[in-house]
């Protein structure tokens, strides 16, 4: 608010509380969505330093892997696979309202578009695994 | 006759220092809405209790306040939704109380007007060559963000404008989309600065609860976020395209 708009008349100023989040479920939705990327970020970080470890060398990368097989470590990955998997079907869902996909004067059917984003994710991690699976 | 409880928020500039809660117990039918209530208080109860309203049919968005905790148009929320409970009436949320329920608006007002929701043509094309032609296609492109009736529900519900008021916020975006994506619009890149600032589109984290709260139906966060996809395309091929048109 400019000061102009201050000086016109006395106001109060409204608070915003720190718990605004818990106000609501959809704050709070928003809220875990948002701290989801904090784990995908963990993940990715996990996997540079399995890369890292890699271009060491084989014994390196061996206690690397090694080191992954703790209880805790085990943990962990299931966790940030719970997140990582909210994460995705979460901005997936987002995904029709931003994307607008015009053929000529016909727009197609925003669940076209939802379907479109599980079948190349699908397609993607199907061929990953198919590739880790027959090395 | 049944009763309900109406508890509102009472805040007078010259007396107190910040605001407080006032109960009334008000006649209770099933087809009053909150609205109702409140000018039943007004003209019946307590005269000095001050708020906004105007036409009582959702279209003048003037009578937005916290109800039970969300943004309402007060016009369209009926005691029976919450009867026999009590109904807390609060000013909008984010934005500065003037006096009891009554916001102070000039934030918006001002933003409104700085991202230019208006048609803007390069040139005026004589009245006698007849009017700008528009497809059904072409209206439903901008449509849907026309409806908005500057309620500011939106903004009562947006904790990234409760956070850092210096966010144009989802409304004002809204309508600068729907003139963005006006066929008749030339206006595009006057509006592209301000939309495109730090304090507009790129301070939207998506919460999504502007859409939500929006009486109309409008779907601000839908706008932003498409905002957000043009001009990155707009910059991707101004990097491979940079002579042509950015």
């Amino acid at each position: 608010m400019n000061q102009e708009t201050l000086n016109r008349h006395p106001v109060y100023k409204q608070p915003m509380s720190a718990t605004w989040w818990l106000s609501s479920r959809n704050y709070f939705l928003f809220m875990v969505r948002e701290v989801s990327a904090l784990f995908v970020a963990l993940f990715a970080v996990s996997y540079l330093v399995g890369l890292y470890r890699l271009s060491q060398g084989e014994a390196q990368y061996t206690a690397y892997l090694e080191s992954l097989q703790t209880p805790f470590a085990g943990l962990s990955f299931v966790v940030i696979l719970v997140f990582a998997l909210y994460h995705t079907v979460t901005w997936f869902s987002l995904t029709p309202i931003v994307m607008v996909v015009r053929l000529g004067t016909r727009v197609i059917p925003p669940q076209l578009v939802l379907l479109t984003n599980y079948l190349v994710w699908l397609i993607l991690s199907g061929s990953l695994f198919c590739l880790v699976g027959t090395s | 006759m049944s009763e309900i409880t109406i508890t509102v928020t009472r805040y007078d500039p010259e007396k107190d220092s910040q605001p407080y809660e006032q109960s009334y117990s008000v006649p209770y039918r099933e087809e009053m809405v909150v609205l109702d209530a409140i000018n039943h208080i007004k003209d019946h109860i307590d005269g000095t209790l001050s708020f906004r309203w105007s036409c009582r049919m959702g279209v003048c968005g003037s009578c937005g306040m916290t109800v039970n905790g969300v943004p309402k148009l007060t016009c369209a929320v009926f005691l029976k939704d919450y009867y026999p409970n009590e109904i807390k009436v609060a000013p909008l949320a984010n934005f500065p109380i003037i006096r009891d329920l009554v916001i102070d608006m000039s934030d918006f007002m001002d933003k409104l007007q700085e991202v230019k929701p208006w048609m803007i043509r390069d040139e005026e094309k004589p009245v006698s060559e007849g009017e700008h032609l528009q497809s059904p296609d072409q209206l439903a492109q901008f449509r849907q963000f026309s409806m908005c009736i500057n309620c500011m529900l939106c903004y009562a519900a947006c904790p990234v404008y409760g956070n850092d008021s210096s966010f144009i916020g989802p409304a004002a975006i809204a309508l600068a989309h729907r003139y963005d994506m006006d066929s008749r619009d030339q206006g595009q890149d006057q509006r592209r600065p301000i939309i495109g600032s730090h304090e507009g589109i790129w301070e939207c984290t998506f919460v999504g609860e502007c859409s939500e709260v929006c009486p109309k139906h409008v779907d601000p966060a839908a706008a932003i976020q498409r905002s957000k996809v043009q001009l990155t395309k707009d910059y991707m091929l101004s990097m491979i395209w940079p002579w042509g048109k950015s």
